[in-house]
Formats: C-alpha cells, structure tokens, sequence
C-alpha cells in the first residue's frame, strides 16, 4: 500500500515498517532513487515512513557520558551547532563539505550511513569517532560499531525492519584535535576522490585515522594508528604513517586503474592530517 | 508548527490506467499528472496563504507539486537530482532542493517561492539588487539563486564573500561567472545597512 | 549618450519575479505530453520495431517512428551535410539516438512506453576515436551513405613552411588534445506545439526561430506559411540549441495528431540527445627566429563529429582559420580533419572549434617563449596581429585590431601577479597568459541579418528583430543600437522579437554576431525610419533635410529648437495616407570565401581580439588547482552596454576555467550534474581587472563587434599556461584533472 506516513513515535515508525514501509530521513539520496524509478515509468508502490521528526532521532548530546548524535540530525545543524564544532570537530568539518547548503539542510548523518556510499563524508568521520549505531526493530535493540554495519558499497546489514536512531560516540576522543579532509574535482558541491578524517590527542595514546572513498566499506586504519601510538609525534612520523596507509590502501584494493592517483594521494593526504591536527595539538584554536 | 494527524492508511495504492478525475481540483497551468489514486489533501502555507493540494501520491516531490500540480513557474527544474539548485525553495525559511524535497515533508510548514518574494506590488530588495547589479543574463537560475541568497540573509544580514559564496554553492549559473551574483548579495546587504542607519 | 549605458536588461524584472516563461515552462492543461524511446547501444542496425507492448499502456495516445515522418528526416544547419535522421531509420549511430517517440495523456504514460517499445537491433562494430575513423578499413559510421568517415577536411597554405622551420631558430613540436564537453544551459530543452487556423505553430527555447521554421517546413513536408516558430524564452544555450531539439518532434506530433502537445528533456535527455563540443587532437610544429618572430606554424588537426554532421563543416573550417592564433605568421600549413564516429554527435558550442585550437596555439606560444628565453607575455606581443597585417587566410586587417592595446592594458596587472606569485610548501603557484582572435560572423559565407523599426502613431516604437535572446543580451544591445540611433530613451521601444509571423530572418545568435551584425541592421532601419520621418517634416516645416534634427521624439529646424514638432505628425501623415510608418534594415558584412586548396580568403568582416591572465595554486600533493585571480582585456569595439559585456566575458571565464579544469563529457557515463561537473561559485576567482578595450569597428553599429565567444576562448589556455608555468611542465591535455596534473608532476612533484 502506497502511502507517506510522518512518523511521531518511534513505536509508530516500527509498526510501519514492520509492514513493509520504507524509510526516509531527509530524502535526499531516496529522492534520486524514485526520480530514477520514475524515469524508467515505474511508480514507488511501497510505503514511505518519515523518521525525520522523532525526537529520540534528532538528539544531539555531545557532552555527557554517552555522546550521541541522532541519526536524523541534518549536516546543516552539525556544521553550525558549535558544540559539535568545539567537542567533535571532525563531524562539523565533514558536514560543512556534504552537497550544498540546500542538501545539507535536508540530509541527516543516518541517512548518509544507512546509504553507505563508499564516498560517504559522514561514515568517514563517524568512523574515526568510534561511532556505534543503535539499532531498533521490533525485535529490540541492537548496537554495532558503523565499520561492521556497512557490509560494502551500499550495502548494510540492516534488515528492512530496523531504524537507526543514532551513534554513540567515543567519549576518549572528545576534545581531541581532530582534522576532516576532502578532496573533490572541483571546490564544492563535490563526492570525495578521497576523504580522511583523523584524531590525536596529546600523548598520541588513541589515535583515529579513517580514509574513505579509498574502500569497499569504511575501516579506522589500525596499523597506522598502532604505529601512530607508538611513535614520536613528529614530520617523521606523519609521513610514515602516510606510507603505512597507502600500503593498507593497496593491500586491500589491489592495483586498479585508479590507485596510481589514490595511491600516493592518500599516504599525502593522511600526513597532511596528521600535521594539522598535531598543529592543533600543539596551538589548539582557541589560543590562536 | 501543526503537524497532520490524519492517519493514510486507508488510502488506495496507484493502479496504472485506474483514471479517476477530481473536479474541484485547482485549476493550473500544467496539472498534467492523473495521479490514478484516492491520496490525501496536501496542505501546506505557500507565500503565507493556505493551500491544499488534493490527491499527492506518497513518492511525489515538492518541485512537482508546485510546477505541475499548483502551476508555480517560477521554481525551475534544471537537473532534478539536488545538483543545480534551480529549483530552490524555502522550506519554514531554510533552503532546500524542492526536486529533492519529498512533497509530504512540507505538511504543515511553510513554503516561499520566487512568486512570494515581492509584496504589495514592490520587489524585494534582492530583486531589485539582481537587477541593478547585473546578476541576470539568461535567468533560469534567479529564482534558486535569489532564494538562497534570501536565506543567507535572513540569518546572517552582513555576509563576508566567504558566506555569500557557501550561501550559493549549490546554485549553478552557465551564465555569469558568478560575479554580479556576488556583487548583487553585497549590495542587497549594504543598502539594508545603510538603511537601518538613516 | 545611450550607448556605453548599462540599463536594466530587458526581462530582468520578469525574471526576478519568477513570471518569465522559459521553452520548458511551455505547456497548458490538457496537452499530451512527448518522450523519445532513446537506443541504448550502438551502433547497431534496426530489424524491428515492435511498438504494441508499449501502446496497450493506458493514455498512450500514438507512437511515432521514422516511417510516419511526412518530409525529409535529414536535419542539420549546413546545407551540404544535413544527415541527422530526428528518429533513426535503419541504423542506430549513436547510444542515445532515438528511434520512436510517444504522444500520451500523461508523463508517466509516456516514459512508461517509451520503454516498452521492443526494438530488435543487430550490433555492429563500431568506431569511437576519431584518428581510427580515418584509417583505412575503420568500420563505417553511414555505411549507407558514405563510403568513408571523413566528415569535412579543411587546408590552410600560406607560404613555405618547411623551408622556414628549416631555417628557424627555435622549433618547438608538441601535441595537445580537449575532451568533449557539455554546455550545461540551465534551462533544458522544452516547448509546445499547437494547431490553431489551420497552421501548426512551435513555441520553443531556440537560438534561431527563422532557421527551425525552414526545418520544420522541410521535416513534415509543409508549405512554410503553414508554420509558425516562435522563440521561447531561452534559458541558456551556449550552442546547444542552435541545431533544432524538441522543435521537430512537437511539430511531427502536433501536426499530425491535430492537438496540443508539449515536450521538455529531462537533464539526461539533454545530455544523450544534443550536441557536445568536438573534442580534438592537435599537433603543432611551430618555429621562431632569434628575436622571437614566428616564422613557421605546421599544424595537424583532428576533430571528432561524431554520429552527425551538425555544425561540423563550420568548426572545422573555424579552427583551421583560427589556428595559428592571433598572430602574425608568415608561413603557414593546416590541416583540419573532422571525423564521423559512433559517437554522441558534436555541435555548435561557443567558440567554434576556437577555444580547442586556442589551447594548442598558446601552448605553443609559452613553449617557444621559454625556448628563447623570452617572457611569455613579451613574445605575445612581438607577434601580435597589427593593422595591414595579414592572418593566415591572407587577410589583410585594416582597422579595429585591438590585440596590442589589450596586452598593454593587462601588463600591470601582469607584472604584479609574477611578484606576488610565491611557491610555498607543498603549493606550487603560477601566472599565465593567454591570447586569441575571433572572426565576427560565420566564416566566408553569407551572413545578412534584417530588422524593421516602427514608429506608431500613439507614440510607441517598435524593434523586429529575428534575433534571438538567449541570456547574452541581444534584447538589451538591439533596443540600445535603435534607440541611441533615433535619439530617444531605450525603453521608449518595445521588441518583437523571433517570431516568424512577425519578424524576419536575422541569422542565428551564434559566432558572437548579433550585437554586429543584427545591431547594424537595427541601426540601419533606424536610420531609414528617421529619413522617412525627415521627409515628412521637409514639407510639414519647409525645410531642407538638412537643416533638420530629431531627438526625444522632436523635429525641428537647426537653431529654433523652441519650435519643435512631435514626430507623431509625421507618423500620422503617412497613416492617414494608409501607409504605416516603419523602415526596414539589413546588413551583410563583405567577405570572401575561402579558396577550397588554399584556404585563402577573407572569411569575416571583423575580427574580435582578448588576452586574458590567470594565477593559479596547484597543491602538490593532490593535484588540485586552484584558479586565485583572472583578469582580462577584450576589444570588442564599442561596449554597447558595459555591464552585458563584463557579465559575457566573467561566464566565459567561467566556463574556460571548467574547460581547463574539470569539464569533460564521457559518453555513457556522464548523463546528468551529479558527474559532470561545472564550476561552482567556488570555484571561481575574482576577475580583475576586466578592461574592455575600444577600438572601433567601422562597419559595426557604433563601432562594436562582438564578445561572446571571445570570452571564453583564451580562458583554458591562461589557465593552462599558469598551471605549467607552476609545475614546470607544459599541460597539453584538458582537462587538467587531478590525475593528470600529479602524472605531470611525476614522483617528485614539481
């Protein structure tokens, strides 16, 4: 049955899609999938259940013991709320790069993860966050780290009947120096070639370094970070840790036509992370 | 801001070639789509009047609503994936792709076109702005742009270039090169400005 | 002073209001609705097409395929090529080509079918690379029509070219290439058709409504007085809507289905059914003396037409012409190839062949500077084109030759940007410059356009003009032209304009001539109007012509302007003898055609001149680059209206900044903006200064020329020139994409 229903209750939104309705957050991505479909002359006959405007979905509590983000915050509000700005920098940085100020506004950080673009701003950041999707179904509640939730391109372990309601972050990084970087074929309004999002704090004692658009899904980059957390903060160190990732990125992706770019772009790109969050560390923004 | 509390289930699904005509449809322009099914009442405040949009299937975008259902001309399609920015509107004042815009999540909340800008007869400052500084050749991206700018100084009345310039990143324009756009931002601002001092 | 005035532009107020109704705005309850079946492979033959599937879908009202068209299914501007079949008949030449189109009640009736029609296809082998189409044996494109894949071959020879690189100081060899691009108009193609008396009437977005009516007339095999076209307001177009789009279909389906039907592409449509700019391979040999005097330009060129002819003969014919650059070349050998291939046909797009060709020309200029240890800039203008030189065609230049004087003008500005350019770690910074010529008009061929001026007897004043509007300001310059030449304010005059009941045939707005050709034409009418008026008021005030002046709508006699008399009086005399007081004006500028061995000849009337600088950043580790300022001379004349000219010559730089850097069309794999990618606001540096430089045309409405197409054209080679001059290596390839700027970095970066 072909309906739109504007979720109030989370109870609600489970019930619709325990029959079959499909979800949609801020639309933005679904809304190309049904222009598509459209195109082709077919018409949507599912159900749509608006999550948009639960409440449980667009908490956003950065500062108490368990950070959380709900999944239908939209990237507009990430990137001006100076909470997040001051607490998870990363996640600010990244929504200030997703689309335009127009999609921003729609488009929620769980709709980009449930979406699982390989090139996904938001998985990238959350991902160096220590993000832990909660899960609701009519089953119950499940938790799983984003990294094991996204199977492959597009591809999640979301059964049809399950919300994202948000992600937990890590409370060790919060704080932290924390640098998103994009890099796009023009200067806006661009899918990431790559996207790095790293976090270090000042005795180096867990550090974060996620390179996206780079996998198949999204993974923190543990031999770098082990050798990060081992090492002596310093040039020496960030370029080696550029290395030690783009060897990841070979060893996982094998030698396709684009790593003769990506390859050495990415061991750049880490080490030029490393060098800006650790300037970060060493003169944080406010002492500027 | 209200939010409809009517419960769709009990709406029919789309049957291909299921014709059923509704007479006291609005009368629009371009009211091309036979929707085929008994869907809801769409309402929303459009330019500050109620309107109510008889029959909107579930999958329907804003852009299509105002263009093809409400003959609202003025939003434009350029690209009908979110990339072009034409067909910018205001949703409860904040800009968002109508094309992207799923048509339900305007229930109950406002929406400004380009028709709602001018009041009484008088153009927007912004408009006259455009105007004067040049910002137009073909015009097909002035509605979007002018919106975006709109919003852009709502929120913020004195935009440094950097704003104005992330304001409108996701407006194209083939035309311009962008700089009358930039200067006509600009004016629009320092007139505002220099007004409150008068 | 009306002329050097920037008004407001006509239809800006309906624009910002959002009350303007663009060709895909057109449409009424009620019409049926148009949508192409597009090939999905190619190219292939047809066996079959199996259309019932697709008309039991409810509200399907007919489908049309190649059989049912009542004329000639052979379109296309130029005369001796016209090849494009509107729906294919044995063969599909290129993926996208459509091959039926449905009328329905609906949109969604009409994709629904548009994909159920069942088309039984045999594959061919196909050919994709234009250098291999032109090889013996290549499979061929109209296996049908022709018996190779050379679309059009154009040859320049001036002089001896061996025997003076011989000779040179310096030779400097090198190849470049451009991809195909899209224009990318905002507005996508749309329109509406209508039967009403009896007559089909087409309202659609257009560069040239005259031209669609003579098409139209031809493709249903109407007597042309049955037709009416008329221009839809025309979101962009850049080219792309030179060559007819939805006009054929709306007319087939109106026509013969006797209703009203409306038709606009989708964003994918747009990018599978209409033309691209011709991507092309360019080889130069380019020599100098020591005193850095070119002696020597060998010139090979190769240009992918794609599936259709199109526009074709004139880009060929424009880049050979254009491509020595805007210099003086004493020696001189082109040759210009364009190829059929299975490709997505290519067009008309601003520039003409020009900005590809421009792109290897300043290459080369840059190369050869370096070579002598010369500064790029200094070198341009030791050669730059001067008055009784001759270009390569044999031209010889008289007057309005504006080269030096743009140089000059951007010199400062120059020599400030190399002392503020600073490599830095890990950002390599660069300043460039580039220069071009541009012939006003098409190339050797005739060109008139025409235009009526009407002086009413309540006062108004009417402008017709076939000219149309399409965002670069023709309205604005033509009503300025008329009114500067009848001394009465600009918005005393009202426009009809490209409406083929109402107007006459002014030639396409494309090759940047309106504001000089059509703009001559209008003052030309305005000119005879203010005789005939004269005439009047010879006997009304007993006085010689030439004792007479007319301004603001007043007549009087030299020296008793106190004693003035409304124009109106005239007006009234000659209705009351039932005649209508209205002038009609033409122009043609004088050329000569080129030789077909020699290619000798003097193609235009005019020719515009620009240089334009660009800085630039390119980060090292990513191969990103980033554009920080751009500045840029351009003679055009005489500004009619400044501000238009600015605007034109910013979205130039625009779009050359795209062409440069990000803009290129991959056949099936770019269909919409969400990969093909056009600059942003973001993307663009401020442009400063923009100098328009003045040097008269004489034959020109006031002097001007024109600009649009000047524009864009030295634009990418700037660009190009600065991110070579920043990495130390010469870009040859655009665009310069990530990968291909850390390729020419190589492994130890610049």
């Amino acid at each position: 049955m072909s309906r739109f229903v504007t979720a109030r209750s989370l109870d609600g939104a489970l019930d619709e899609v325990s029959h079959g309705a499909r979800i949609i957050a801020g639309g933005t991505d679904f809304m190309i999938h049904v222009r598509r479909e459209r195109l082709f002359g077919d018409e949507p006959s599912h159900a749509f259940v608006d999550v948009s405007r639960l409440e449980e979905l667009n908490r956003l509590d950065l500062s108490s013991d368990l950070p959380f983000v709900g999944a239908a915050v939209t990237f507009r509000r990430l990137e001006t709320s100076p909470e997040v700005r001051s607490l998870y920098g990363a996640l600010a940085q990244c929504a200030a790069t997703v689309g335009s100020v127009q999609i921003r506004t729609l488009a929620t950080i769980g709709g980009n993860a449930a979406n699982a673009s390989p090139a996904a701003d938001g998985v990238t950041a959350l991902v160096a966050l220590g993000a832990r999707a909660k899960i609701v179904s009519p089953e119950g509640t499940r938790t799983e780290r984003l990294e094991e939730l996204i199977t492959g391109p597009n591809r999640t372990n979301l059964s049809p009947e399950e919300i994202i309601v948000g992600f937990e972050l890590d409370r060790s990084v919060r704080g932290t120096a924390q640098v998103f970087r994009k890099i796009g074929r023009r200067q806006a309004v661009v899918i990431a070639r790559l996207n790095v999002a790293v976090c270090l704090g000042r005795d180096l004692s867990d550090p974060r370094v996620v390179v996206g658009s780079c996998f198949p899904s999204p993974r923190r980059l543990s031999a770098v970070e082990a050798l990060l957390a081992s090492g002596s903060p310093g040039p020496t160190l960030w370029k080696e840790a550029g290395l030690v990732a783009s060897k990841e990125f070979v060893m996982v992706c094998g030698w396709r036509a684009s790593a003769s770019y990506k390859t050495p772009v990415t061991a750049a790109l880490v080490t030029h992370a490393l060098e800006s969050a650790w300037e970060q560390v060493e003169v944080p923004d406010d002492h500027r | 801001m209200a939010l409809s509390t009517r419960n769709f289930r009990f709406f029919q699904a789309i049957e291909d070639g299921h014709k059923t005509s509704h007479p006291g449809q609005r009368s629009a322009a371009r009211d091309f789509e036979d929707t085929g099914a008994n869907f809801m009442n769409l309402e929303f405040i459009l330019n500050g009047r109620n309107q109510s949009v008889p029959d909107v299937p579930p999958h329907e975008n804003l852009l299509h609503v105002l263009r093809d259902r409400l003959g609202m001309l003025g939003t434009k399609e350029g690209c009908g994936v979110g990339e072009c920015g034409a067909c910018t509107v205001l949703l409860d004042g904040e800009p968002v792709n109508s094309c992207l815009t799923n048509a339900w999540k305007a229930e109950g909340r406002e929406v400004t076109t380009i028709e709602g800008l001018a009041t009484n007869g008088r153009l927007h400052p912004l408009q006259e702005a455009f105007v004067e500084a040049g910002a137009i050749q073909c015009g097909f991206c002035t509605p979007g742009m002018i919106l975006a700018a709109y919003a852009l100084l709502k929120r913020t009345p004195n935009p440094d270039d950097d704003q104005i310039k992330t304001a409108l990143e996701g407006n194209l324009c083939r035309c311009t090169g962008y700089k009358h756009i930039v200067e006509a931002v600009r004016l629009t601002a320092r007139k505002a400005r220099e007004g409150s001092v008068e | 002073m009306i002329i050097g005035e920037s008004p407001a532009r006509v239809g800006a107020l309906e624009r910002v209001l959002g009350s303007v109704r663009f060709g895909a705005d057109q449409g009424e309850q009620g019409d049926l609705v148009l949508v192409c079946a597009r090939a999905e492979r190619a190219p292939a033959r047809i066996d079959a097409i199996d259309v019932t599937r697709a008309l039991s879908v409810p509200g399907v009202v007919r489908i049309f395929t190649a059989a049912d068209i009542p004329g000639v299914n052979r379109l296309g501007i130029i005369a001796s090529t016209k090849d494009q079949e509107f729906l294919a008949e044995e063969y599909i030449r290129h993926r996208g080509q459509a091959f039926a189109l449905v009328a329905a009640e609906t949109e969604k009736a009409a994709r629904k079918a548009a994909r159920l029609i069942d088309v039984a296809v045999t594959e061919l082998e196909g050919v994709f690379d234009p250098r291999e189409a032109l090889a013996e044996g290549a499979p061929l494109v109209h296996p049908d029509k022709k018996s190779d894949n050379l679309m059009n071959r154009r040859v320049i020879k001036k002089g001896d070219v061996e025997e003076a690189l011989a000779r040179s100081a310096v030779v400097h060899e090198a190849e470049y290439t451009t991809s195909f691009i899209e224009h990318a108009a905002l507005e996508t193609e749309g329109g509406r058709a209508w039967i009403e008396d009896g007559r089909l009437i087409v309202k659609a977005c257009t560069q040239n409504a005259h031209y669609d009516h003579a098409e139209l007339a031809k493709f249903l095999a109407l007597d042309p007085d049955r037709i009416r076209v008329i221009q839809a307001e025309t979101g962009g177009a850049f080219g792309g809507k030179l060559d007819v789009s939805v006009q054929p279909y709306l007319g087939l389906a109106a026509w013969l289905l006797k209703r009203p039907v409306r038709m606009t592409y989708t964003r994918e449509e747009t990018f599978l059914g209409t033309g691209k700019r011709h991507p092309f391979w360019m080889r130069y040999v380019s020599g100098a003396d020591r005193d850095g005097r070119l002696t020597a330009m060998k010139i090979d060129l190769v240009g992918d037409t794609g599936a259709f002819a199109s526009y074709g003969m004139a880009v060929c014919t424009r880049a050979a012409v254009h491509a020595t650059g805007p210099y003086f070349v004493p020696n001189v050998l082109v040759d210009c190839r364009l190829a059929y291939t299975n490709n997505p046909w290519t067009g008309a797009m601003r520039g003409f062949g020009v900005p590809q060709v421009a792109v290897a020309h300043e290459g080369q200029m840059n190369a050869l500077a370096d070579k002598l240890g010369m500064d790029p800039l200094q070198f341009r203008l030791i050669n730059a084109l001067r008055p009784r030189q001759a270009t390569a065609t044999g031209q010889v230049l008289t007057q309005s030759v504006g080269l030096v004087k743009c140089l000059e003008a951007l010199r400062p500005t120059y020599e400030q940007w190399l002392s503020d350019s600073r490599s830095r770690p890990g950002i390599c910074s660069g300043v460039g410059v580039g220069a071009m010529f541009y012939g006003i008009g098409n190339t050797g061929v005739k060109n008139p356009s025409s235009g009526q001026v009407e002086w009413r007897p309540d006062g108004t004043i009417i402008l017709y003009t076939g000219a149309a509007e399409i965002g670069q300001g023709s309205d604005t310059a033509l009503r300025q032209v008329t009114a500067a030449r009848l001394k009465v304010d600009p918005s005393r005059i009202t426009l009809v304009r490209a409406d083929t009941d109402l107007t006459t045939d002014a030639g396409a707005t494309s090759a940047s001539r309106q504001t000089y050709i059509s703009g001559r034409a209008a003052f030309n009418a305005a000119a005879a109007l203010e005789g005939m008026i004269l005439a009047e008021f010879e006997e009304l005030l007993e006085a010689d012509r030439a004792d007479l002046e007319m301004s603001d709508g007043i007549v009087w006699v030299k020296g008793s302007p106190q004693m003035g008399r409304p124009v109106e009086e005239a007006v009234r005399r000659i209705v009351d003898r039932g005649g209508v007081a209205k002038a009609a004006g033409d122009f043609d500028p004088i050329t000569v055609p080129l030789h077909a061995e020699t290619g000798q000849g003097s193609p235009y009337g005019t020719y515009a001149f620009a240089a334009q600088l660009a800085m630039v950043e390119v980060t090292r580790w990513s191969g990103n680059v980033e554009v920080k300022r751009m500045a840029a001379a351009h003679d055009v004349g005489r500004a009619v209206h400044p501000k238009a000219v600015e605007g034109q010559i910013c979205g130039g730089v625009m779009m050359g900044l795209g062409m440069a850097l990000m803009e290129e069309f991959v056949p099936g794999l770019h269909e919409n903006f969400e990969n093909y990618h056009i600059p942003t606001i973001k993307d663009m540096p401020e442009i400063d200064p923009v100098i328009i430089v003045e040097e008269p045309e004489e034959t020109g409405p006031f002097g001007a020329k024109g600009v649009g197409e000047p524009a864009l054209i030295p634009s990418a080679p700037a660009i190009a020139g600065a991110v070579s001059r920043a990495l130390g290596r010469s870009m040859r390839h655009m665009p310069m994409s990530l990968e291909r700027v850390m390729e020419a970095m190589g492994e130890d970066g610049c």
